[in-house]
C-alpha cells in the first residue's frame, strides 16, 4: 500500500519578527504513506513543531504545497482547513491542551460533536474506558494528573477515528514510567485503528518504535536509516 | 448553543464575566429606571391632550372679558364655560393657607374628566360640573392642613363655604403640579359675595369653548385680530409647552444616567478584553479540533448573547424597581395617580444593553477568530492583543448612546466634546499627581516606595481610576453639601428680625385696621407702599417691542403688568447709582421716575430719558431722574419703578408691606385675615421651607443617580484591577519566593489603593469646594467658605472605598503560593 496520505513539495516557511527574517523550513519534500508511523526528531528550535503544524493545516507555509489525501491543504482557506481537520485529524500535545472548563467526557465528546457525530457520548465513554478512565468521566482536567490528562487527550484523538494522528512530544511533560504507559497506549490504539501517526519527540525510545525516523536540522529534513 | 452555554457556565467563577454581567445590568437598570419614571410622568400629564385645558380653546385676560367676546363665541356656535382663577386665603380655626382658586360654572369641564372623592384620598368618582354654590372642593391634603372634615365650613374672602369634596384629578391641572399653591374649586356665583378683588389676587378671567374645528379656528382668528391683549391657548399650545419641559427634564436625567452607562461600558470593555485574552488558548484548541473561524465567532457570540440576555432581563427588572424609588423620592411633585408604564422605556433599556454589548464587549471577542491554531504547539501563549480599533467601537457606542438619549445631534456633540476635554485635562492632572507621588516616595521608607512604585507602574489604569472617581465623588460630595449645608446657610443668612411675611392687597380703607393690628402685635413693619398696576407704553420714544427686540426671552419681563409705586423717601436698602433722589413734597413737579439698575441697563435708559406707562386707560409720561440698586434678598418690598408722586392721584391703589412676625405669634394672622378678607399674606419662611424641600428632593434624586454612576465607576476599578491581575500574581509570587511575607504583599497593595483613593478624594474635594464656592457666590449671594469636614472626610471616604474594592479584587494575589512562580 504505497499511497501517500501526506505529501509536501518544496515547503518553505519564514517569519519576520521585528526587522529579522527567520527561515524555519527550508525546502521540505516529504511523503508519508497511509498507515505508517513516522517520528520527527531534532534539536530544539530546528522547526519540528512548525512542520507538524503545517502538515496538520494549522498554518500555511510561505511557499510550497502540502497534499492531504490529494487535497492541496496549503492552498485552502482557514475555514476549509478546519473542515479537513475535523474529519481527518487527531492531535495529542505535549501540554495536553484539554479545555479546562469541560469534564473529561465533554472534552472527548467535543471533536465528535464538531464532526456532527450522532453517538458522540457513547463513543467518548467507550474510548475513555479503553484508556482506563471509565470511572473519571465527570472529572475536570484540574482534578486529573498529567498522565491522566494525556490519556484523556489520547481518547479524544482516537475517538474521532481520524485517518491521521499528529502528536507533538506526547510524553514531554511526563515522567519516564508514565511516558511509557502513554506510549504503549498510543501505539496499541494506532495498530488497532490503522491510523497514520506523525509524532515529534526528543525521546529516542519513543522514536524508535516508529517505522520511520526523520531528523530535522535547521529547517531541513533527513531520513535516518 | 449547548456548547456555548456549557463553556459560559463553567467559567462562572471568572471575575471578568461577573463584572461584565453586573456592568451591563447596571447600565440597563439605570436607563430603564430613568426612562420609565420619565415616561410615566409624561404620559400622566399628557394623557389626554384635548383635556389639558378642559376645552378646545381658552381665552383669558386680567380684566373681565368684554361681552363682545362672549357674543363672538355665540356667533361662532361655540359652547361656552366661564371661570375665574385667582389666589385667595382660606381660613379655618386651625390655620390659613393661600390657595389657587378656580371658580367655575356648571358646564366645567367642557373636556376631560374631573374626579373627586367624598373623603380626602378616598374612593374616586367622576363628576360633570364644579361645586354647587356654597360649596368648596379642595385637594385632599388641604383637609389636614386646615384641620377640616368633609362638610366643615371655612372662610374664603367674605363668604363661608362648606368643604364638601376632595379634588382627586382635574383635567387641566397639568401645569399646576409645579405651582406652589394647592388647588381649590368653588362656584362662580359665590365670587361676588366673596368680594375678591385687587391686584394681589391676580384674577384671571377665562372663557373656555368647544365646537367644531372650523368654528373654533374662526373664533380664534377673529379674537386675535380684535383683542390682541387677550391670551389664547389651545390644547396643542399647552401640551407642547409641558411636553417640552418634560422632554428636556427626561433628557437631562438620561444624560446624567448615561455617565453610568458609559462607565459601565468601559468596565465591560476592560473585562471583555481580559476574557478574550484568557480565551486565546481555548480558541486555539477548538480550532485544532476542527472549528473554523466562523464557528468560533458563532460560539462566542452565542455566549455573549446568552450573557446579554441574562444581564438585560435582570437589568430590566432592577430598573423597574429603581424607578419606583425615584417616583417615591419625588412623590410630591406629581399627581397621585400615575399612568401605567408602557413598553417603550424597556425598549430603551434593551437597546442600551445591546449597544453596550456590541460596542464594548464584542470587539475583543471578534478578534478571537483570528487566533492561529498554531498556538497549541507553542509554550508561550499568543493572546489577542488589544488594538486601538477596539476603542473606536467603544467611542461609536458612546456616541450612539448619547444620541439615543438626547435625540439631539448638537447636544450629543457638546456633551461628547466637554467629556473629552474634561477627561483629557483630568488625565493630565492625574498623570502629574502620580508622577509627583512617585518622586516624593523616593525618599520615604521602602514600604511606601514599593507601594507607590506599583501605583505608578499601573498608571495607565490608575489615571483612569483617578478621573472616574474624582468626577463621580466630586458630584456626589457637591450634592451632599448643597443638601446639608448650602440651603441651611442660605436660610440662616436671613438676618434675625428680617421680614418673614408680606402683606398685600390692602386698600386705603383697610389701612387703619391693619396698622392697629401691627401695633397690637407689636410688630415693626416696613413702610406701606401704594401699588397700581400698569404697563410700559413707550420707552425713550420707542415702542416696547422696538426697545426690547434684542432681549429675546427676557422681553416678556417688560411687557407684563407692572407694580408701580411712588415714594417720598429712598428705601434704606436701596442705593443711588446715578442722579439724585427727589426733594420731599410732590406737588406741582414734573412726574419723575427712579429706575432699578438692571432694568435701566436692559432697556438702555439714561438719566433724562422719558418713559410712558399706561395706567387705568391713561398714559403717564415720566422722566428718569435717578438709577438705584436694590437688595432683593432683604425681604423688604422693592420695586423696579418708583415715581415721585401718585399715579392717577392714588385712586384705586392697594398697599403692600412686609414685616417680621415671631413664629409664636403666627395664629394672630388668622384674626387679621378674618377681619380683612382682602388682604393676602405670603409667609416667606413657609416658602423658604418649600424651596428647601424641593432642593432636598431633587438633590436626593440626583444623588441616587450619582450612586448608580459610582457603582459603575467601582466596576471600572474592579475590571482594571483584574486586567493587571496576572502581572500582580506573578510579582507577588516572586516577592514571596524571595522571602516576603503575606503581610508585606498585602501592605504593598493597600498602600497602592489607599494612595489612589486619597488622590481621587483630594481631587474630588477640591472640585466640590470650587463648585460650591461658585454656587455660594454666584447663585446664593453668600460669602464663600471652606468646608474642613469635606477636606477631611472626602479623601478618607474615597480612600476607604477604593482600598476596599481594590483589596477585594486582589484577594487572590495575596494568597498566591510562592510555588506558583515556578509553574509559570
Ligand atoms: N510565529 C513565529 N514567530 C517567530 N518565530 C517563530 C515563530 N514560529 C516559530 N518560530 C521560531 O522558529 C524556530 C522553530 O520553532 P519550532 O517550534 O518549530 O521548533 P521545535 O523544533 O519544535 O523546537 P522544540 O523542540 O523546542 O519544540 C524557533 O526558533 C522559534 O522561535
Ligand atoms: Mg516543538
Amino acid at each position: 500500500m504505497a499511497t501517500p496520505i501526506i505529501r509536501t513539495e518544496q515547503l518553505y516557511h519564514e517569519v519576520t519578527s521585528g526587522s529579522e527574517r527567520l527561515q524555519i523550513l527550508r525546502g521540505i519534500d516529504l511523503s508519508i504513506d497511509q498507515g505508517t508511523s513516522v517520528a520527527i526528531v531534532g534539536a530544539s528550535g530546528s522547526g519540528k513543531s512548525t512542520l507538524l503544524g503545517m502538515l496538520a493545516g494549522l498554518d500555511r507555509p510561505s511557499s510550497g504545497t502540502i497534499w492531504l489525501a490529494d487535497q492541496p491543504i496549503s492552498q485552502m482557506t482557514e475555514e476549509q482547513r478546519a473542515k479537513v481537520r475535523a474529519h481527518n485529524m487527531g492531535f495529542v500535545f505535549q501540554n495536553f491542551q484539554l479545555l479546562t472548563s469541560l469534564t473529561a467526557l465533554e472534552n472527548v465528546m467535543l471533536p465528535l460533536e464538531v464532526k456532527g457525530s450522532q453517538q458522540a457520548e457513547s463513543k467518548a465513554k467507550e474510548f475513555l474506558s479503553r484508556v482506563g478512565l471509565g470511572q473519571r468521566l465527570n472529572h475536570y482536567p484540574s482534578q486529573l494528573s498529567g498522565g491522566e490528562q494525556q490519556r484523556v487527550a489520547i481518547a479524544r484523538a482516537f475517538a474521532c477515528e481520524a485517518p491521521v494522528l499528529f502528536a507533538d512530544e506526547p510524553t514531554g511533560n511526563l515522567d519516564g514510567q508514565t511516558g511509557q504507559v502513554i506510549t504503549d497506549l498510543l501505539f496499541s490504539l494506532n495498530q488497532e485503528q490503522k491510523t497514520t501517526l506523525v509524532l515529534v519527540t526528543h525521546d529516542m525510545r519513543l522514536a524508535s518504535r516508529c517505522q520511520r525516523v526523520l531528523t530535522m536540522d535547521s529547517g531541513l529534513l533527513k531520513e535516518a536509516v | 448553543m449547548m456548547l456555548a452555554w456549557r463553556l459560559l457556565w463553567r467559567q462562572r467563577k471568572a471575575g471578568e464575566l461577573w463584572i461584565m454581567l453586573s456592568a451591563l445590568l447596571l447600565a440597563v437598570a439605570t436607563v430603564v429606571a430613568i426612562a420609565i419614571f420619565a415616561q410615566r410622568i409624561q404620559s400622566s400629564l399628557l394623557s389626554e391632550a384635548g383635556a389639558l385645558i378642559a376645552a378646545d380653546l381658552q381665552v383669558s385676560g386680567s380684566e373681565p372679558l368684554p361681552d363682545s367676546v362672549l357674543a363672538l363665541a355665540e356667533r361662532n356656535n361655540l359652547i361656552q364655560s366661564q371661570s375665574m382663577n385667582f389666589q385667595a386665603t382660606l381660613i379655618t380655626d386651625a390655620g390659613l393657607q393661600l390657595g389657587a382658586v378656580r371658580a367655575v360654572d356648571n358646564l366645567y369641564p367642557l373636556k376631560g374628566d374631573l374626579t373627586i372623592s367624598a373623603q380626602p384620598f378616598g374612593e374616586e368618582s367622576l363628576v360633570q360640573g364644579g361645586p354647587a354654590p356654597g360649596e368648596l372642593w379642595l385637594v385632599s391634603r388641604l383637609f389636614s392642613v386646615l384641620g377640616l372634615e368633609p362638610g366643615d365650613s371655612l372662610r374664603l374672602g367674605d363668604v363661608e363655604l362648606r368643604a364638601t369634596q376632595a379634588i382627586i384629578r382635574e383635567p387641566d391641572s397639568a401645569g399646576a403640579f409645579f405651582g406652589v399653591n394647592p388647588r381649590v374649586m368653588m362656584n362662580l356665583e359665590d365670587v361676588p359675595s366673596a368680594n375678591i378683588q385687587g391686584a394681589g389676587a391676580r384674577i384671571r378671567y377665562q372663557l373656555s369653548v368647544v365646537g367644531s374645528e372650523s368654528d373654533v379656528q374662526n373664533f380664534r382668528s377673529q379674537l386675535e385680530a380684535q383683542y390682541p391683549e387677550l391670551r389664547i391657548s389651545s390644547p396643542r399650545d399647552s401640551s407642547d409647552a409641558i411636553a417640552n419641559a418634560l422632554d428636556s427634564g427626561q433628557r437631562f436625567l438620561l444624560l446624567a444616567g448615561s455617565m453610568a452607562v458609559i462607565l459601565a461600558g468601559v468596565a465591560v470593555a476592560l473585562a471583555s478584553a481580559r476574557f478574550g485574552h484568557r480565551q486565546a488558548n481555548t480558541v486555539a484548541i477548538l480550532k485544532s479540533l476542527g472549528l473554523g473561524p466562523a464557528a468560533i465567532l458563532r460560539l462566542y457570540v452565542q455566549q455573549f448573547v446568552l450573557m446579554g440576555l441574562l444581564a438585560i432581563s435582570l437589568g430590566l427588572a432592577l430598573g423597574w424597581s429603581l424607578h419606583a424609588l425615584l417616583l417615591w423620592l419625588l412623590r410630591d411633585f406629581f399627581p397621585q395617580q400615575i399612568a401605567a408604564a408602557s413598553l417603550a422605556p424597556l425598549g430603551l433599556g434593551f437597546a442600551t444593553g445591546w449597544i453596550a454589548l456590541l460596542g464594548f464587549a464584542l470587539p475583543p471577542i471578534w478578534r478571537l477568530r483570528q487566533i492561529s491554531p498554531m498556538a497549541v504547539l507553542r509554550q508561550n501563549q499568543l493572546g489577542a492583543k488589544g488594538q486601538w480599533q477596539q476603542w473606536l467601537f467603544g467611542l461609536l457606542a458612546i456616541i450612539a448612546l448619547l444620541w439615543f438619549y438626547s435625540r439631539d445631534a448638537q447636544l450629543t456633540l457638546y456633551v461628547l466634546l466637554s467629556l473629552a476635554v474634561m477627561v483629557l485635562l483630568l488625565l493630565l492632572v492625574a498623570w502629574a499627581l502620580l508622577y509627583l507621588a512617585r518622586q516624593l516616595s523616593r525618599s520615604s521608607s521602602k514600604f511606601w516606595r514599593l507601594g507607590i512604585a506599583n501605583l505608578y507602574r499601573h498608571r495607565r489604569f490608575n489615571a483612569l481610576q483617578l478621573v472616574v472617581f474624582s468626577v463621580t465623588l466630586m458630584l456626589l460630595y457637591l450634592m451632599v453639601l448643597v443638601r446639608t449645608d448650602l440651603i441651611n446657610s442660605w436660610q440662616q443668612q436671613v438676618p434675625d428680625g428680617a421680614a418673614n411675611h408680606f402683606a398685600f392687597n390692602l386698600y386705603q380703607e383697610d389701612l387703619p385696621a391693619f396698622e392697629r393690628w401691627l401695633d397690637e402685635q407689636q410688630v415693626q413693619a416696613q413702610p406701606l407702599y401704594p401699588v397700581i398696576r400698569g404697563r410700559f407704553h413707550s420707552i425713550a420714544g420707542e415702542t416696547l417691542e422696538q426697545r426690547t427686540a434684542n432681549l429675546g426671552d427676557r422681553s416678556g419681563e417688560f411687557s407684563r403688568e407692572l407694580n408701580l409705586t411712588w415714594s417720598e423717601h429712598l428705601a434704606a436698602d436701596n442705593q443711588l447709582l446715578a442722579g439724585q433722589w427727589w426733594p420731599q413734597g410732590y406737588d406741582d413737579q414734573e412726574l419723575l421716575v427712579s429706575l432699578e439698575e438692571s432694568w435701566a441697563r436692559a432697556l438702555n435708559l439714561e438719566l433724562g430719558d422719558y418713559i410712558e406707562v399706561r395706567v387705568g386707560g391713561l398714559i403717564e409720561r415720566a422722566r428718569v431722574h435717578n438709577i438705584r440698586s436694590v437688595d432683593w434678598q432683604s425681604f423688604n418690598p422693592n420695586f423696579y419703578l418708583i415715581f415721585n408722586q401718585p399715579l392717577l392721584d392714588g385712586f384705586g391703589a392697594t398697599y403692600l408691606t412686609s414685616f417680621y412676625l415671631p413664629p409664636e405669634q403666627k395664629p394672630s394672622l388668622n384674626e387679621l385675615v378674618r377681619a380683612q378678607p382682602n388682604v393676602a399674606i405670603i409667609e416667606v419662611d413657609a416658602i423658604i421651607n418649600q424651596v428647601r424641600d424641593i432642593v432636598d428632593r431633587i438633590s436626593a434624586a440626583i444623588e441616587f443617580i450619582l450612586l448608580l454612576v459610582l457603582a459603575a465607576g467601582s466596576l471600572v476599578l474592579l475590571a482594571s484591577v483584574l486586567a493587571t491581575l496576572d502581572v500582580r500574581m506573578r510579582e507577588s509570587a516572586l516577592l514571596r519566593a524571595l522571602g516576603a511575607g503575606r503581610a508585606l504583599v498585602r501592605g504593598l497593595l493597600s498602600i497602592e489603593f489607599l494612595a489612589l483613593g486619597l488622590l481621587a478624594g483630594l481631587m474630588a474635594s477640591l472640585g466640590a469646594q470650587l463648585a460650591i464656592i461658585a454656587l455660594q457666590t454666584q447663585v446664593f449671594d453668600l460669602s464663600w467658605r471652606w468646608y474642613p469636614s469635606l477636606w477631611l472626610l472626602g479623601p478618607m471616604l474615597a480612600a476607604l472605598l477604593i482600598w476596599g474594592l481594590g483589596s477585594l479584587a486582589t484577594a487572590r494575589v495575596v494568597k498566591i503560593p510562592p510555588l506558583w512562580v515556578l509553574r509559570q
